[in-house]
């Protein structure tokens, strides 16, 4: 029955991810009205025919606001961690496989890089360059990449102590083919997992930091912008803070609920 | 034993320097002037004069890595200098925001010390059953959850709902528990599912079957034994989570008004107070380096097998 | 058939079995008797079936195992039927086990001292933790061990699996069981801590201990037991005392055994 469960688990994920997914892609097409234009007169602050999920403090209409922001949100963590992991592969790859002083070194540098919490290493790049998305991206990239580095670096380790690959070693196979044919396959379930639980906490991150107003237009109805400017309103408008993180939250939970199941079945 | 220790506290001490390096070299190339923005913000008509006068009294004229000698000796005479923002010596204003998020994060490593090893010993206890089954849902919706928006979500719940705890908080205790909660949520959902697999691989091993069959009584073994074995691993973690925290409470404390070191540093960042951001970025360092030391410690202390050990890898 | 049989019965396994959750039977209709000074053999392949008739007669199956069936009888109980807590009283101080690993038998976090004293006082209300030191470090001198107050200071770690072997003779001794399994204790130590662990065994049986020997090797058998079970494939194929076994065997697998010595140690 738990198995059930489990599996369960794993479809409602998958259903709320790919709602997600469409909305991403989708959501601007389907939206009843432009997210920036504002309407001075509206009296019906809450839900209405026009507006479905009301409009917000600057009399927006909330619902065509959510539906462009997913593609801020969860667009822009994809590509943030797509970079990542990427990075965070060569590395651990690098670093596991060949071993020696070069691992202690790489090793070295990333528990340097992990020495800096993320909030300080966007801080400290604000002040070179400006308040803008790309340096939102840079800097999200160099938090997060050495904890995903580590982990993909441990799980080469484990593959390469394996007798088979020492087999294959000792029959003459070039790195190359033994890192792509051999290691590379084993620790794609692991690089699979990380992809969908990072997703979860990259947008986490990157709301959190949209939510502090860096890194994108205040205008822009992205899901942590929409709670920056929320925020003032707790009193008055409470669904106004509501709503956007309550589709952080959804998003993450579907990602999260996806990686899970993976892990689990992988094990 | 002695030779591991230093070997870890040379290392250590050089992650510090290097942190606290690139901090300087990062916070001094930036695109703004501080000596500019000095003098914008304290007199009503900047001149040429006052900027160079400024940054000669700034030490900005020097050589960067004289400038970094300069601080460096200051700093260990806990001399920072004083703040851009406020105009206070950062010491004192360091020593004034220090406690109270060291306070914040002190209740948060208690809520998550006492809900993971509670959390973890009932699911081990009762693996797959409805309860274990609530807490991986927990589990899944705590590593979800957007801190500030669930900090958003408790102070309207609390304090302008049921109006149970002041909204705006001026440190005391009673008012730490909400930010406390908020931040250990997610810490918690973390750290109880690997509690839980330590404990679950634990309760398989011979040595539980053999404390079994020599009569101790059960409790005694999950709570002397098992236990003992699934958290020693943890100790690190856990030592990594209280550096996290001690770094990562500036959203939170804005959410909750509460007066710290995270609140204060956005504070200066948003200002580009850089004197401050370098000291804050030491400080953070100090805790994350003396976090690990201390883990380090213990899990010698729990385990000296960790002395004897070498790892064994195959090199090519 | 069990010949001059004037000794008190101590325990009678009427009808085990054991199943696996899948129905798979572990153990089929196992029926014998233990005899108080008496040391009965069971021998058998791996697999067959040893082990787990121990951790039946001690109520300590695995999850996946179930008794499906039978008896033991003991004290005038039926093993099954009583409560774990009970059960936890008789264990150790009435029937006590070695295992047959030293190795990890022991908590790797907690002192050996520490370990033989909190068992000696959940068996004994009255003594207290200096007692029970005392008490410890004395039988392990007795077992020949060198330094016994620095070995029960020390971590399971740091001992060699023939001491952590007489170790836990040692507890198993200052409990005063009336029976103690072996469960092939002798496979996983060193020549010389056989001999030693073997002596100590005939020691108990002169002091009027049962002993259940669990064992692959027919050298043991004759050396040390009365009586032998030959185990194969969860069911007793033979069974008599130790003469007549080993000179007369009846059934074929037993002649094999003997013959093909494909289970023989030299001790």
């Amino acid at each position: 029955m738990i198995g059930k469960i489990k599996s369960f688990e794993a479809y409602m994920g998958g259903i709320i991810a790919v709602m997600a997914v469409l909305v991403m892609l989708f959501g601007p097409a389907v939206s009843p009205n432009d997210p920036m234009e504002i309407h001075f007169a509206s009296e019906a602050l809450g839900p209405s025919h026009e507006f479905p999920l009301g409009v917000d403090n600057l009399g927006r209409c909330e619902l065509s606001r959510i539906l462009h922001g997913a593609r801020y949100t969860i667009g822009v963590a994809v590509i943030a961690l797509t970079i990542t992991i990427f990075i965070a592969v060569l590395y651990g790859f690098v670093s596991g496989y060949f071993g020696g002083g070069v691992d202690l070194l790489m090793t070295g540098l990333c528990d340097i890089a992990m020495a800096f919490p993320p909030l300080v290493i966007i801080f400290s790049l604000i002040g070179i360059f400006d308040v803008c998305l790309g340096t939102l991206l840079f800097s999200v990239v160099i938090a997060s990449w050495p904890w995903n580095a580590k982990i993909i670096r441990s799980q080469v380790l484990i593959q390469k102590n394996r007798d088979y690959i020492m087999a294959a070693r000792i029959c003459g196979t070039s790195h190359l083919k033994i890192i792509t044919k051999h290691i590379f396959p084993n620790v794609l379930n692991t690089i699979i997992v990380m992809y969908f639980t990072g997703v979860s906490g990259m947008i986490l991150m990157i709301s959190g930091f949209s939510y502090l107003g860096i890194g994108f237009d205040h205008d822009l109805p992205e899901w942590g912008v929409m709670l920056c400017e929320a925020k003032a309103y707790i009193y008055t408008r409470p669904e106004l803070l509501l709503i956007p993180g309550a589709c952080i939250f959804l998003t993450s939970i579907a990602f999260n609920l996806i990686g899970e199941s993976l892990r689990d079945g992988s094990k | 034993m002695k030779k591991y220790l230093f070997g870890k506290v040379v290392i250590l001490s050089a992650v510090l320097i290097i942190v606290t390096v690139i901090s300087f070299i990062l916070t001094n190339i930036s695109s703004v002037d501080p000596a500019e923005a000095y003098v914008i913000a304290h007199s009503q008509i900047p001149t040429e004069e006052q900027i160079q006068e400024v940054r000669v009294e700034m030490g900005l004229n020097l050589p960067i890595h004289q400038q970094y000698f300069n601080w460096l000796r200051k700093a260990i005479n806990l001399d920072f200098g004083t703040s851009l923002r406020t105009g206070n010596e950062i010491v004192d204003d360091i020593k004034i925001t220090l406690m109270p998020t060291f306070i914040l994060v002190l209740i948060s490593m208690i809520l998550i010390i006492i809900a993971t090893i509670s959390l973890g010993m009932l699911c081990a206890q009762y693996p797959n059953s409805i309860f274990d089954h609530l807490v991986r849902v927990f589990n899944i919706l705590g590593m979800s959850v957007p801190t500030f928006w669930f900090g958003y979500l408790l102070l309207y719940v609390f304090a302008v709902k049921f109006r149970f705890i002041p909204v705006i908080s001026r440190g005391e205790i009673e008012s730490a528990f909400l930010p406390a909660l908020t931040l250990s949520v997610p810490l918690i959902a973390f750290n109880v599912r690997l509690l839980r697999s330590n404990l679950l691989d634990n309760v398989n091993e011979d040595y539980v079957l053999y404390a079994r069959a020599r009569g101790l009584a059960e409790w005694r073994i999950m709570t002397k034994h098992v236990l003992k074995n699934s958290l020693a691993p943890m100790i690190t973690i856990f030592a990594q989570t209280f550096a996290y925290l001690m770094a990562g409470t500036a959203i939170i404390e804005s959410v909750f008004s509460w007066p710290g070191m995270g609140a204060y540093i956005i504070k200066s960042i948003t200002a580009r107070d850089f004197p401050v951001i370098t000291v804050y970025v030491l400080i953070v360092a100090i805790v994350f380096v003396c976090s690990n030391l201390l883990a380090d410690l213990i899990n010698i202390w729990m385990n000296p097998k960790v002395l004897n050990c070498s790892g064994g890898q195959n090199d090519w | 058939m069990e010949v001059n049989r004037v000794d008190k019965k101590i325990m009678e396994v009427k009808q085990l079995s054991v199943k696996m959750k899948d129905e798979r039977f572990l153990i089929k209709n196992l029926n014998f008797n233990l005899y108080k000074g008496g040391v009965t053999a069971i021998i058998g392949l791996s697999g067959c079936g040893k082990s787990l008739t121990c951790k039946s007669i001690l109520g300590l199956l695995d999850k996946n195992c179930f008794v499906s069936k039978g008896e033991i009888i003991y004290k005038q109980k039926n093993l099954m039927a009583i409560s774990n807590k009970e059960m936890s009283k008789i264990r150790g101080n009435d029937i006590g086990i070695i295992m047959q690993n030293p190795m990890t038998a022991f908590d790797p976090l907690t002192k050996i001292g520490r370990q033989m004293s909190e068992t000696l006082m959940a068996h004994n209300k009255k003594m207290n933790k200096k007692q029970a030191i005392r008490v410890s470090i004395e039988m392990i001198r007795k077992m020949k061990v060198e330094n016994p107050e620095a070995v029960v200071n020390s971590y399971p770690f740091s001992l060699s699996g023939g001491m952590l072997q007489r170790i836990m003779i040692a507890l198993t001794i200052l409990l005063e069981p009336e029976l103690i399994i072996a469960d092939e204790i002798t496979t996983a130590i060193d020549a010389s801590s056989r001999k030693m662990v073997l002596n100590e065994l005939h020691k108990m049986k002169r002091n009027g201990i049962s002993l259940l020997y669990i064992t692959h090797s027919f050298d043991e058998v004759v050396h040390i037991a009365d009586y032998v079970l030959v185990m194969k494939e969860g069911v007793i194929v033979e069974r008599g005392d130790v003469d007549d076994v080993m000179t007369r065997p009846k059934h074929v697998y037993t002649k094999a055994l003997i013959d093909s010595k494909l289970i023989g140690q030299d001790f």
